[in-house]
């Protein structure tokens, strides 16, 4: 089975390739990214004015199953990542029960290959149950398929276990995702501490709580020769941090999410609880730095850290509600919008994040570029299209998030996951 | 004329033509205590629920002698009898509340922001009778009530609110009310009990007790919840009451005619000594006198709010 | 709103001759005057009882107390009108019990404001007898209500509007009578 897509301007940052050019497909791989190509036996997919991408990687879910399936499932949440334009996700292992061990993982991936959706890639748990008190059978999870280790929705609390954590992970070349918030620091916040969280009385967690446990782990990723992902980066300190460590050559990756680079703390006046999540929405100043780490590159990867809640949880007193919102099918459309039309990002560059950026973080090979011989998912995307954030129109099976009746500029149009059309905007 | 909005969720969200009219509505309200029959009829059949789901005496008494005192019909609700307890959401008893047609419900929740949720999915006007950490309307209004009674002006005055800011509702709404209303405010605590950035709700911020008062027209103490000693913000009542507690010496550096007011309960011998608390310049009993006229000019603004929505 | 042109029915002099008519009737009908009490109506009822008081003790009767009454309170329309009524102070300076109160209002039309003023002074005790004097009564009464002094019976239709300006408000003493504008 053979497909082109004709007719595109291609941009693929992993292999530097940026022009018209057609994309062929031969049994789920790419084969050739040439101008003009001409074959007589493959299904041509009309891509004119349209960019062709490597398919999008979203490096930070949470898919909900095991436990709570009327939140999402892997299927529902794969098919809301192809709606997306992702074509592979990662998920956070903070399942009920939680993923922290080999046959869980095995699992994950057996519900996902009968989803067919988006790729899923399973990330473990750093420490039993996401206890924070010993570490996980991380080898037998990763000869099961996990591409990394977190205990994502918590910190690694204690600076020994990190360590411990970081040297044990090297033997297997996976990172170690960190959710950097001191606990003590932070505890019971509900929004960022400052301005707004002084008028509208609610407890804040600072800034410093996220900003001190960066720190710490640059500095035991510096010692034990680790690699350590920082998750969800909300702090403009926390983007400074990474900056000067990877100048100084430290193995540390960061990744932003769209509502930390789009939205403010202010957000939550009045509070709405579409507004809560871990970390908070901070200050402008944080905002922008975030923004201007995902430009200049300090932060490799955009992720969503899509966190579906059941709308009866949600609807609750602010402190009562839980953290998190969802972002898997407005994620490219917000990035288009205020990072390339907002901020003057090369579009070569703002894919990058969602593609070769997140694929290096992972170690995923053959993915995250459209290089012959590569893995044929490919994100077609119209960067310059009208949209507006429908929540009837989406896929997931929850609704939290405060993006309801955005209008946004650029969207992805198709996406296509081993050689094979998944989804194709209406 | 009426109040722009139909809840009152908090200082915030009034102008000063608002809060000018529930004052001068109040001073009507206040010749019904005078009186021996301290009733009026013009509530008569309308509902009111206090719906109080943390533990208060005097706000929850003063909303219901209001209520009594306009003639209208009122139900207590407190928090160990009501089902969010048992597990039922806030919007849920909301909803079942208001199936039986109140006109007003009044809460009290120690969660920021939960009168505005039942603003949000209710139709009854919602009164603010205290949330968390965030507002409390009707005692900011009748702590300015008070305050324009003694002094006549709430412009140009100068105001120190002292103790736990960060952690009072009453601080909030004051500073909010007074700022509105041209007042200077200097708020007055140890730092760890002063909440990051106040400054920009308009405060002057100190911790030297002296400085807050010099000079001050008004000075506001601030209960301290006793558990706070234990959340680290302080290392004992004794230091506390050395720094922040108010004593006459203290009274001495403010305007000759100072008014001193407290919220209530008082923790005498922590943030005011008895002297003071009983003292010449206090108008504390004044303050819950006129709470009731300020609660009673507040539901009866309120109320007729159907008259525009039957006129469209 | 009343629609130009009103015209003036009772000037400044037809007024001043009105009310001392009205001071020498309540004079006669009251010999007992040591516990009279006039008690105006907000707004333009407290004028009236005030012009009325200096009258009585002109033509030789006693220093008479004068209280106002703020009837917001009593009003039966509380949901009907648009805008609500402004509260404010009901200052009686003296106590009700056993007096001889004579209520003071400037128009009465439907009886429905006098009807709120009594319930309004019975709350405050038990005055011995209450009489009522207004400057115009325009007829079209909704309840068994009259009352005992009567500056000028003008007879109005239900569209008619009467406006009574007194000069301690207004600037003028006049009452005029105009046609109601239908809103559309």
């Amino acid at each position: 089975m053979k497909r082109l897509l004709k007719g595109g301007r291609v941009v693929d940052p992993a292999s530097g390739v940026d022009g018209r050019a057609d994309v062929l497909i031969e049994d789920g791989r790419i084969t050739r990214v040439e101008p003009n190509i001409a074959t007589a036996d493959s299904e041509v997919v009309d891509c004119s004015g349209r960019v062709v991408a490597p398919g999008f990687i979203d490096m930070h879910v949470h898919l909900r199953e095991p436990g709570r399936e009327d939140e999402e499932t892997i299927a529902s949440g794969s098919r809301a990542a192809t709606a997306g334009g992702f074509t592979t996700v990662a998920c956070m292992p903070n399942t009920e029960p939680p993923l922290d061990n080999g046959s869980i993982i095995e699992f994950v991936l057996t519900q996902a290959r009968r989803a067919e959706g988006a790729n899923v890639m399973p990330i473990g748990c750093v420490t039993k149950a996401r206890k924070g008190a010993e570490l996980a059978e991380i080898g037998e999870m990763v000869r099961a398929g996990a591409v990394a280790v977190s205990d994502d929705g918590s910190p690694v609390a204690s600076p020994l276990l990190m360590r411990r954590a970081l040297e044990y992970c090297r033997q297997f070349g996976i990172p170690v995702i960190d959710h950097c918030e001191d606990p003590d620091l932070a505890a019971s916040g509900a929004m960022n501490e400052g301005q707004v969280s002084t008028a509208l009385g609610l407890r804040g967690m600072p800034c410093a709580a996220e900003d001190i446990m960066v720190c710490r782990d640059i500095r035991l990723a510096e010692i034990t020769g680790g690699r350590v992902h920082i998750a969800h980066v909300s702090a403009h300190r926390s983007v400074e941090a990474i900056r000067e460590a990877r100048a100084r050559g430290v193995a540390v990756s960061g990744e932003a999410t769209p509502h930390h680079f789009s939205l403010t703390e202010e957000a939550v006046r009045g509070f709405d609880t579409h507004a809560k999540m871990n970390p908070p929405l901070r200050s402008e100043e944080d905002r922008a730095g975030v923004m201007e780490g995902v430009l200049d590159g300090t932060l490799e990867a955009i992720a969503t850290d899509h966190a579906p809640h059941n709308a009866i949880e949600k609807d609750v007193e602010f402190e009562r509600a839980p953290f998190g919102i969802i972002g898997l099918e407005m994620a490219v459309s917000i990035s288009l919008d205020r990072l390339v039309h907002g901020a003057g990002m090369k579009l070569a560059e703002m894919i990058r994040r969602f593609t070769e950026g997140p694929a290096r973080i992972l170690g995923l090979r053959g993915r995250g570029t459209l290089a012959p011989g590569s893995h044929a998912d490919v994100t077609v995307l119209d960067p310059d299209c009208e949209v507006t954030v429908k929540m009837d129109a989406l896929h997931s099976l929850s609704r939290n998030c405060p993006y309801s009746g955005w209008k946004l500029r650029g969207a992805p149009v198709m996406t296509l996951v081993g050689g094979v059309l998944v989804w194709r905007r209406d | 004329m009426r109040l722009k909005a139909r809840d009152l969720l908090g200082i915030e969200e009034l102008d000063l033509q608002d809060i000018e009219l529930i004052l001068d509505t109040a001073d009507g309200f206040l010749e019904v205590a005078r009186r021996p029959i301290k009733k009026v009829p013009i509530l008569r059949g309308r509902t009111v629920v206090n719906f109080f789901l943390e533990p208060s005496t005097r706000t929850r008494s003063s909303f219901e002698i209001a209520e009594k005192r306009l003639s209208a019909d009122s139900v207590n609700l407190v928090g160990s009898g009501s089902s969010i307890v048992k597990g039922e959401t806030l919007i849920d008893t909301g909803r079942n509340l208001e199936a039986m047609s109140p006109d007003i419900i009044v809460i009290r929740h120690s969660s920021s922001g939960a009168p505005h949720l039942l603003a949000h999915k209710l139709r009854s006007s919602i009164i603010n009778a205290g949330d968390g950490f965030h507002e409390h309307p009707t005692q900011a209004l009748l702590d300015a009530f008070t305050i324009r009674q003694k002094k006549e002006r709430l412009e140009g005055l100068r105001v120190a609110i002292v103790g736990d800011i960060a952690h009072s509702r009453v601080a909030r709404s004051n500073l909010l009310l007074l700022r509105k209303a041209g007042a200077e405010v200097t708020v007055c605590g140890p730092p760890t009990l002063i909440p990051p950035h106040i400054e920009k709700l308009g405060a002057h911020v100190t911790s030297n007790l002296a400085e807050a008062i010099e000079g001050a027209d008004v000075i506001m103490m601030l209960r301290l919840q006793l558990e706070r000693q234990k959340g680290g913000y302080f290392p004992s009542l004794r230091e506390y009451f050395y720094y922040f507690g108010l004593t006459v010496e203290h009274v001495r550096r403010a305007k000759p005619d100072v008014i001193i007011m407290h919220p209530g309960p008082m923790n005498r011998g922590v943030e005011i000594t008895s002297e003071v608390a009983d003292g010449p310049y206090s108008v504390i009993l004044e303050q819950v006198a006129n709470g009731v006229a300020v609660r009673m000019a507040v539901l009866y603004l309120l109320l007729g709010g159907s008259a525009d929505e039957e006129a469209a | 709103m009343p629609s130009a042109p009103m015209s003036v029915v009772m000037n400044k002099e037809k007024i001043s001759r009105t009310l001392s008519r009205m001071a020498h009737e309540i004079l006669e009908r009251n010999p007992d005057l040591a516990d009279l009490a006039l008690v105006g109506i907000r707004t333009r009822g407290v004028p009236l009882a005030r012009r009325l008081a200096q009258r009585i003790e002109q033509f030789d009767g006693p220093k008479v107390p004068v209280g106002v009454l703020d009837i917001t309170l009593y009003r039966d329309d509380l949901t009907a009108i648009s805008d609500h009524p402004i509260l404010r102070k009901t200052e009686i300076p003296f106590s009700v019990d056993g007096c001889n109160i004579i209520l003071v209002d400037d128009v009465l039309y439907t009886g429905r404001t006098v009807r709120a003023a009594l319930d309004g002074i019975i709350d405050l005790g038990r005055p011995r007898r209450i009489q009522l004097a207004a400057l115009v009564d325009r007829g079209h009464r909704e309840l068994p209500i009259r009352a005992d002094y009567i500056g000028k019976n003008l007879p109005t239709s239900a569209d008619d509007f009467v406006q009574v300006l007194l000069e301690d408000q207004d600037g003028v003493d006049e009452v005029r009578i105009g046609k109601l504008e239908r809103i559309k």
